[in-house]
């Protein structure tokens, strides 16, 4: 469910209010209730995508449940892995590994193509297939009990709030919430919610979709402008996917909450980060947390030889960027992450303190480092990432910015000097100045009726889609 | 069904938000309109300006081409005619029809010059809600909710929300209302001056890309066509740097044979064609080409 959509501002109080008809003691019915709202969602988008949910959750449920009864648990994990990922790899990739046995072939001159796809990826298919294996593997490595119901598992994959784009919950985490009897309400927990929702959804719909003017405008057409306007662009680029992805997850934490769940935090202000190491501590935790538990540390994680451990975290972020997408660009986004970790690790980047100012110069690169690999991620082609960087460097070039246009930088200054407000407040003041938080019930209420006012006079309305949402 | 108190506290608190929302939406409404309507110049003015107190004897509607590529001055030496330049910056037929609903209602003027822009009055292109930013504070005037209704039915629910009409809006009409800094001079006429920007040419411009009608676009087209009244309505391609294909107009060349309605297509002009001398980037005429065309206008134009 898209959060800025004018469906979601209708649905949910609807949702809302018959989920609270229900008695906290009929939790079954509670369940059963939200998985049907949940798979009514999925079903408006593309009907027979469900299918592939269903199919999805039910072979990890499966397989889990045979893990518990066999004595051949790596065959099981191994056959039930890779027929849940089968969907995925089918959508999301086979055009690419298509075209790339082409490319080979025809180096021995062997022209044979497969027909290419032409079909819409099932929406959240990489969220709900990696939280299904993550569960999966949970069972086999004893961390957790397979589920018996299926209903409750089903709604643990399936629940609307982080279909679309996460947050890849776990299951040790959520499983429990949906098993319990739940309380009939949590006051403290939808008020939380709540501002969780405001929040995000000023930075979606006036920082995100704002900044999202001038580097669409910017990025595709590269070539004509200059290259501090490219170097702009990227910045945007950079402040729009941060904002917009953060502010999903916010809503769909929120979301989660209002409804009494407690779902996985996703972000902690990573554009300060310290080091790339540090980035992604706070960046997309929940699939970070994936990669370590799932990839890094079976891989052998840091308890072995420095370049084992090496080697361990270039496959896991290599892994990452295949992830995201079917195109070199991904890959070799993932890749630069990798390498500048083990850069740093080599350096000894993360032992070394020069005190405050040190850490300024530790955030700045790092945040160039993150900037300059979103290039990659935000191109189609690498030629075309390499032109824009090659741009940004080319110092024959005028030293001109393009500008939006007065209302555009009128409203990109706007709402980015809100964002790093309350982001430089989180980091580095997190006990002053509380406005959502302050014990003064006036403040509180001025705070949320001011970001509502925002988001009314200065949003972005035109509800397009949520960056991760593509992945 | 029995609610818990906590609950019951909730729903109060989300009430009285709402309300205090409520209020805080109504005063913005009224703050707004009334800075809107008595704002001292500026693009707010000029908005004014156009459905409110034109009484011309032609208009010219269009988007930016149109701002910068009709120079008023010359169509009045010429035709000894008054004229005022109506266009807007990133306007389409959309906005434009709508803009032609709320002027005729306080007069029609004798001639309708309307500059043709393939992206915004034909072909499909960015989201048709881009088109309705100005009308949304002249919802309330005839014909205007159902334009609104076309592009997309919820933006009726969405224009209860007075800051919503305002969205994107409220900072031009603040600055225009206490100190307008752009001032509406030669009647809506915004020359743009200095040579060719050649860094805003894309040399990979595709003459033949593929491209698709809206429907929408052109069923308001149509309604131009059959709407405007004892003015005479004359269309214009003005000219193009890149040249634009005929085949891009295909549906208004037709709608104007069946209505005799006169279509000039400068947009291929080999008088303009590549002539970097004549604009500004790739799709504007500067001050010199904007003269130029103008003046070969005015002499086809015939009245």
């Amino acid at each position: 469910m898209i959060f800025n959509s004018f469906t979601f501002i209708v649905l949910f109080p609807l949702i809302f209010l018959l989920y609270y008809v229900i008695p906290a003691k009929y939790q079954r019915v509670r369940n059963l209730y939200l998985l049907a709202v949940s798979y009514l969602l999925y079903l408006n988008w593309k009907p027979v995508y469900a299918l592939i949910l269903l199919g999805v959750t039910a072979i990890t449920f499966l397989s889990a449940r045979l893990l518990e009864q066999s004595d051949k648990r790596r065959g099981i994990v191994w056959l039930g892995g890779a027929f849940s990922l089968l969907p995925l790899l089918f959508f999301k990739y086979f055009n690419f590994i298509n075209e790339q046995i082409f490319e080979l072939l025809s180096l021995i001159g062997l022209r044979y193509e497969l027909q290419g796809l032409n079909w819409a990826i099932p929406i959240g298919i990489s969220f709900f297939t990696f939280q299904a294996l993550g569960y999966l593997f949970d069972v086999y490595y004893k961390r957790i009990a397979a589920e018996k119901d299926f209903l409750t598992y089903a709604l643990f994959i399936s629940f609307f709030p982080s279909i679309v784009a996460g947050p890849i919950n776990k299951a040790s985490l959520v499983i429990p919430q949906l098993r319990a009897i739940r309380p009939y309400f949590d006051y403290e927990k939808a008020v939380a919610g709540l501002k969780m929702l405001l929040w995000g959804m000023f930075m979606k719909v006036v920082v995100a979709d704002r900044v999202a003017l001038y580097a669409d405008t910017v990025l595709p057409a590269y070539q004509h402008y200059t290259g501090i306007t490219c170097f702009v662009a990227s910045l945007m680029y950079t402040i729009q996917i941060y904002a917009d992805f953060a502010g999903y997850s916010l809503m769909a934490i929120g979301v989660g909450k209002v409804l009494g769940f407690e779902l996985t935090e996703n972000f902690k202000r990573p554009y300060f980060a310290v080091s790339v190491t540090d980035f992604w501590r706070r960046w997309h935790i929940s699939l970070s947390t994936w990669l370590k538990d799932y990839v890094y540390i079976p891989l052998g994680g840091s308890r072995c030889s420095k370049l084992r451990n090496y080697w361990n975290i270039f496959v896991t972020f290599l892994v990452s960027g295949i992830w995201h997408g079917a195109n070199w660009t991904f890959i070799v986004w993932g890749m630069w992450h990798g390498i500048a970790q083990i850069i740093e690790k080599a350096i000894g980047q993360q032992t070394c303190d020069y005190g405050w100012f040190g850490k300024t110069i530790k955030i700045g690169i790092t945040f160039m480092l993150v900037n300059f690999a979103w290039i990659f991620f935000r191109m189609p082609t690498l030629a075309d990432a390499c032109g824009v960087i090659g741009r940004i460097f080319d110092f024959s070039l005028p030293m001109s910015i393009y500008m939006h246009g007065f209302t555009a930088t009128f409203y990109i200054g706007l709402g980015v000097t809100i964002l790093l407000f309350k982001d430089i407040r989180d980091e580095f003041f997190p006990k002053k100045m509380l406005f959502f938080d302050s014990r003064y019930t006036a403040v509180r209420w001025v705070s949320y009726l001011f970001v509502m006012t925002m988001i009314l006079l200065s949003g972005v309305f035109s509800a397009d889609q949520f960056i991760y949402a593509n992945f | 069904m029995l609610i818990s108190e906590d609950m019951k506290k909730f729903l109060i608190k989300i009430a009285i938000f709402g309300i205090l929302l409520f209020g805080i939406d109504r005063l913005a409404g009224y703050a707004f309109a009334y800075m809107s309507e008595n704002a001292k110049g500026g693009f707010v003015g000029h908005y004014h300006q156009l459905i409110g107190k034109t009484n011309e004897d032609i208009l010219i509607f269009g988007s930016s081409r149109a701002i910068h590529h009709y120079n008023p001055t010359i169509i009045e030496d010429s035709l000894r005619m008054s004229c005022f330049n109506c266009g807007q910056e990133g306007s389409g037929i959309i906005q434009n029809y709508g803009f032609w609903m709320l002027i005729r209602e306080h007069y029609e003027p004798k001639i309708i010059i309307y500059d043709v822009m393939d992206e915004f009055d034909l072909l499909i292109g960015e989201d048709n809600h881009k088109y309705l930013g100005w009308l949304k504070e002249s919802y309330n005037r005839d014909g205007i909710p159902e334009i609104f209704e076309s592009v997309d039915e919820t933006e009726i629910i969405k224009m209860f929300c007075q800051m919503y009409r305002y969205n994107s809006k409220w900072h031009q009409i603040m600055g225009d209302y206490i100190y307008p800094v752009y001032k509406v001079k030669s009647k809506g006429f915004l020359p743009l001056e200095g040579s060719l920007d050649t860094m805003k040419i894309n040399r990979n411009y595709d003459l033949n890309a593929k491209f698709k009608f809206d429907t929408l676009k052109i069923e308001y087209l149509h309604k131009m066509v059959n709407k405007h009244g004892n003015s005479k309505l004359v269309f214009v391609v003005s000219p193009s740097w890149y040249g634009i294909s005929d085949t891009h107009f295909e549906p208004l060349a037709e709608m104007c044979r069946k209505n005799r309605i006169p279509l000039l297509n400068y947009a291929n002009d080999q008088r303009f064609l590549h002539k970097n001398q004549f604009f500004k980037d790739g799709a504007h005429l500067n001050a010199k080409g904007a003269d130029e065309f103008t003046k070969i206008l005015v002499k086809d134009l015939n009245f």
